[in-house]
């Protein structure tokens, strides 16, 4: 995997998102306080939002820059945003399949253990669970790179662990990259090979982590 | 109000309007002739009739002579053509009757009777019923002279040719009366009305029998010896009945609510999702119909879509003065009710999920069906419901772009009305209770679909 984001300005309320960041490593965290401008960093990455100046380059494809923006159904990221944002008018199923490109991916129901949540409503799902169809479903979409926000806000401190065990088999087993945003130091040190530090909107640091 | 109507006429003319033909039985010539003059200077449209016995004139309509309305005297007649479906069904009302009289001498001191042929023609059939049912036909049969119709009979007596005639009550002046058959001891003499299918002016005809069977024209039958209806009327039903307004009113408003739908969900999507050039010209336009006086609304739409209008002229079909109008009014009326509640059902439908459903690949069109309207399918159902609500009520715009007329553009607001103006207070107020449990329905439905809509995502 390889993403390059060379001087993105991206306006914010209190501060304005300046980046240049390039990025090799299997895992990425990218680390900060509340509000220092990783998630909007992320939506850059998804193309949810654009950025008034710089460029993006996603696997040496230029997806961002004054003239090129790729929608982001043509990106290939999967996005599994803070929330969840599991769809709330469909079934389980509904939602991991949505983005799916066949229904043969049951390596990806078992390693993640929603096979028995397939038929529920996702209002009678609880945090743990509704973090696996989620990434279920950003799995299912064959994403080149997964973009994690904050993937373990939400779930129960027992079941910390166990989301975790589960990121990594999708890393390790799946072989998908990901960029994972936390403000949480523990984390990072579990899954990440490379940490990037984020202040108001600025890159501060990047550190290789030994762990990987 | 009339005056609008007729205004409203002026303003988009109808190439056969100027005339109606009416084919009507003999009897009721004479209260038709006081009415005529009254209906021609009121709207300006000619009556021109044809008098005769109802059979030679059914007869006649069968075959294809140029009749828009046809008065009969006897429901036979009426059954005849309707059965080969020469008249527009849902207009026949029967809300006159009649009795008979012998005129000259006591039937049992005549030498000669006249009557109406009482083969065929209704006043003969009716006399012969009447006779039979007394016991005297086998006396009377030999000194029967038949006429072409009743007014024949009538003047057989009047110029001593015969003894005694038996003709309709309505029928006499100053002849002598020599026994007034009681209601009850006569057959029941109904005249159907009814507009003839394939009619010129079909519309002419249909607002000659609204005013035909008015109020006032009814006080003009009586002085002239006619009565109210036999039978609780059996066609008055569809033509004035609470099912026949129910149904143009419902069929109408359920036409706008499904024509307003697709646009309706554009402009709202459009408003609700992005900036664009225009967007506050467009807010203030679509919701313009919400301020503006409805009659005023109205009269755009009729010089708009008149046959002559910047629209109409374009069209392949009348739209002013037909069903498509009541629609149009309707449509126009609702349109921003429905844009409103369905913007804000859009707006309330967090834009997270369809980023997240175009990361996961989804076009455009995918997204907002799959994600956008399943979300905000209850605010825009409750949107519909008050739309279609608010098309049931349409009053203003409709009367002027639809005008009134009965069977076919009046709708409940307008039937409401006709009543009200005609002094029908009871008709009126049913109506009303009507309309009453109509928007409570409709309105309560909506909030709940609302309600629900709001109920926490998570649990």
């Amino acid at each position: 995997m390889s993403l390059a984001i060379r001087d993105v300005v991206l306006p914010l309320a209190p501060f304005t998102l300046e980046v240049s960041l390039e990025l090799h490593a299997r895992s990425t965290a990218l680390y900060g306080a509340s509000g220092a401008g990783k998630t909007s960093l992320l939506e850059v990455i998804a193309g949810l939002r654009r950025p008034v100046a710089g460029r993006v380059e996603l696997n040496g494809r230029v997806v961002s820059d004054e003239t090129v923006f790729v929608p982001p159904r043509e990106r290939h990221v999967g996005y599994v945003p803070q929330d969840d944002a599991l769809f709330p008018h469909l079934s389980v199923r509904q939602n991991i399949f949505y983005g799916a490109k066949t229904k043969a991916h049951h390596g990806i129901i078992d390693i993640l253990e929603v096979g028995p949540l397939l038929d529920r409503g996702v209002k009678r799902l609880s945090g743990g669970e509704r973090k696996r169809v989620a990434l279920a479903r950003a799995v299912l979409s064959e994403p080149e790179i997964l973009l994690l926000d904050e993937p373990l806000t939400g779930v129960d401190l027992a079941l910390r662990d166990r989301v975790l065990e589960y990121l990594a088999r999708i890393r390790d087993e799946l072989a998908i990259p990901m960029i994972y945003v936390t403000h949480q130091m523990d984390e990072v040190r579990v899954m990440c090979e490379e940490v990037v530090v984020m202040e108001r909107g600025k890159v501060v640091e990047t550190i290789h982590s030994e762990h990987a | 109000m009339l005056r609008w109507i007729c205004f409203a006429l002026a303003l988009a003319p109808l190439a056969s309007a100027r005339e109606v033909r009416v084919f009507a039985a003999a009897s009721l010539s004479d209260a038709l002739r006081e009415l005529a003059p009254a209906y021609e200077t009121r709207t300006g449209v000619r009556v021109v009739f044809t008098f005769g016995g109802s059979s030679t004139l059914a007869r006649q309509i069968e075959a294809g002579a140029p009749a828009d309305l046809f008065l009969s005297a006897d429901e036979e007649k009426m059954n005849a053509l309707a059965s080969r479906g020469r008249i527009v069904e849902e207009t026949r009302t029967s809300v006159l009757s009649n009795t008979l009289v012998v005129v000259g001498k006591d039937l049992r001191v005549a030498r000669s009777v006249a009557l109406a042929d009482p083969a065929s023609v209704p006043a003969g059939i009716y006399a012969r019923k009447w006779i039979e049912s007394i016991g005297q036909w086998n006396a009377i049969a030999p000194k029967v002279i038949p006429t072409e119709n009743v007014r024949g009979a009538l003047a057989a007596v009047k110029s001593g040719n015969v003894d005694s005639a038996v003709v309709y009550a309505s029928d006499v002046r100053n002849e002598p009366i020599a026994y007034r058959v009681p209601r009850e001891e006569g057959p029941p003499i109904s005249y159907p009305f009814a507009v003839v299918r394939g009619a010129e002016n079909e519309v002419g005809a249909r607002r000659l029998l609204g005013y035909l069977t008015s109020r006032e024209a009814m006080r003009v039958f009586a002085e002239y010896g006619f009565h109210g209806p036999y039978r609780a009327h059996g066609a008055y039903r569809a033509y004035r009945s609470d099912r026949g307004v129910l149904g143009i009113t419902l069929r109408a408003a359920g036409a706008a609510t499904l024509l307003i739908l697709p646009p309706g969900m554009l402009v709202a999507w459009l408003l609700a999702r992005f900036a664009w050039r225009g967007k506050s010209l467009v807010e203030t336009l679509v919701a313009l119909p919400i301020v503006m006086p409805p009659v005023a609304t109205g009269l755009i739409l009729l010089e708009l879509f008149g046959r002559r209008g910047a629209i109409g002229k374009w069209l392949p079909f009348d739209v002013v003065f037909t069903w498509r109008a009541v629609v149009l009014a309707m449509v126009v009326m609702s349109f921003p009710l429905f844009v409103r509640a369905a913007r804000v059902a859009f707006e309330e439908v967090d834009p997270r999920f369809e980023q997240i459903a175009r990361t996961l690949g989804a076009r455009d069109a995918r997204v907002f069906f799959t994600i956008t309207l399943p979300l905000a399918a209850r605010g825009i159902v409750s949107g519909m419901l008050l739309a279609f609500a608010r098309a049931i009520g349409e009053f203003g715009a409709t009367i002027l772009v639809a005008g009134n007329i009965p069977g076919r553009t009046t709708t409940l607001s307008l039937a409401i009305y006709d009543h009200v103006q005609l002094g029908r207070d009871a008709e009126a107020f049913r109506l009303v209770g009507i309309a009453v449990v109509i928007a409570f329905a409709a309105v309560w439905t909506a909030e709940a679909f609302l309600r629900r809509s709001h109920e926490p995502r998570h649990p």
